[in-house]
């Protein structure tokens, strides 16, 4: 009974030992990705999921035109009726740490024309705001933010802490938050949350995160 | 009869799971899926590997450029051995091999190559871009591979990936080659 105990002591303190020291080491420095997450109720039952996996540097480093940084929103529409999109009438907003918050555009085409066009055609179909993310699908939303915008946070590698994503066919807007961070005082209940992380599991054949 | 409804209530539940899975796999991704890219490499004389990680959007990667030049790739290297990886902005190297286009080279060391770019960065970006030299035991870094825009206008228009990424780094005896999982070596 006890070299049992012993036996059962000495496993505990090796796996201790293991996870203090390997993945402790590996803390991503530079390269770590970072996640903003948000759900929406849809009025006849059922979920969609929102997601943002970038890398700060990945998402500064680069720009559309000298002019965007550009931003993917993953929406995964887990419900069973399809969640209606609208170029004119949804908006999104940044909001940073210190309380600062910004526009960004959904419908290049309509607000920067010039820079629009410069994009090859099969860049702009895929870049395009959707009508609609179908029952049971996936779409990309890309969101592009003023480069003068974002100097401060740029220079700091920081990302927003809440993107508000208002669509016009949702009562609510959808705000998507980092998952640690997820408000002590939110509403949503930590069952909800972790069914939100469900909600981003890799299907089959692909993977849905990081950029 | 006991047995026989029990099994077909199991057959039920199989069927049943199966029909879940269909329904979440439905959701396919569409053009926001992410590519992988992964390589493991042991060290001479190490124990344990490290680990190279391509993980992107096509459409994010090829939609944004550095001062219109150049696509910006990131590969993250996990040292989980328990030697440093020494790095040489000189001598390490990287290519991407498309399918149809063949063989194009990164940029590593974009300061040299192509300093009016660079130094047109904010200092803070450039710090965090820069070609490091060492990744130490246990840690993480990432390396940031500029890739020449005009060369890759085809596969771009395709949104598609390299195969492979090729990752030469001098003082590993063996080049790294990323690529995608399941795919196996030609």
């Amino acid at each position: 009974m006890q070299s049992r105990t012993i036996g059962l002591a000495g496993v505990l303190a090796a796996a201790v030992a293991s996870l203090s020291i390997a993945p402790a080491l590996a803390d991503g420095g530079k390269a770590k990705n970072e996640v903003l997450e948000g759900t929406a109720e849809m009025s006849q039952g059922g979920r969609v999921a929102f997601r943002v996996d970038t890398s700060p540097i990945i998402f500064y480093a680069g720009t559309v035109n000298a002019k965007y940084h550009v931003l993917l929103i993953r929406v995964v529409n887990r419900s069973s009726v399809a969640l209606a999109l609208s170029r004119e009438q949804d908006s999104i907003e940044l909001e940073f740490a210190d309380g600062s918050k910004l526009k960004g555009l959904i419908n290049l085409a309509g607000t920067d024309p010039a820079t629009w066009d410069g994009l090859e055609a099969e860049i702009r179909t895929a870049v395009a705001y959707p009508a609609a993310v179908p029952a049971g699908e996936e779409e990309g939303v890309y969101l592009y933010v003023p480069v003068g915008a974002l100097t401060a946070p740029r220079k700091r590698h920081e990302m927003p802490a809440i993107i508000r994503y208002r669509i016009k066919s949702l009562a609510q807007p959808v705000e998507l938050h980092h998952p640690s961070l997820a408000k002590a005082d939110s509403a949503e209940p930590r069952s909800r949350r972790a069914a939100r992380a469900q909600l981003f599991k890799p299907s089959v054949g692909g993977r849905e995160t990081g950029t | 009869m006991n047995v026989k409804s029990s099994q077909h209530g199991a057959l039920w539940l199989i069927a049943a799971s199966l029909l879940c899975a269909a329904g979440a796999s439905g959701a396919d991704g569409g053009k926001a899926k992410n590519e992988v890219y992964r390589a493991s490499v042991v060290p001479n004389s190490a124990r344990g590997a490290v680990e190279f990680v391509v993980d992107t959007s096509p459409i994010i990667f090829y939609v944004g450029t550095v001062n219109r030049k150049y696509h910006v790739l990131l590969i993250r290297a996990v040292n989980r051995s328990d030697v440093a990886l020494q790095l040489s902005k000189e001598q390490d190297s990287i290519e991407l091999e498309y399918p149809q286009v063949g063989k194009i080279n990164g940029l590593l060391d974009l300061s040299v190559t192509d300093p009016a770019t660079w130094d047109a960065l904010d200092a803070e970006i450039r710090t965090a871009v820069a070609y490091p030299s060492v990744v130490s035991a246990g840690e993480e870094e990432g390396i940031y591979v500029f890739v020449p825009v005009d060369a890759v206008t085809a596969p771009r228009k395709r949104h598609e990936m390299p195969a492979v990424i090729h990752y030469r780094i001098k003082s590993l005896g063996q080049p790294v080659e990323l690529r995608k999982p399941g795919v196996a070596a030609a």
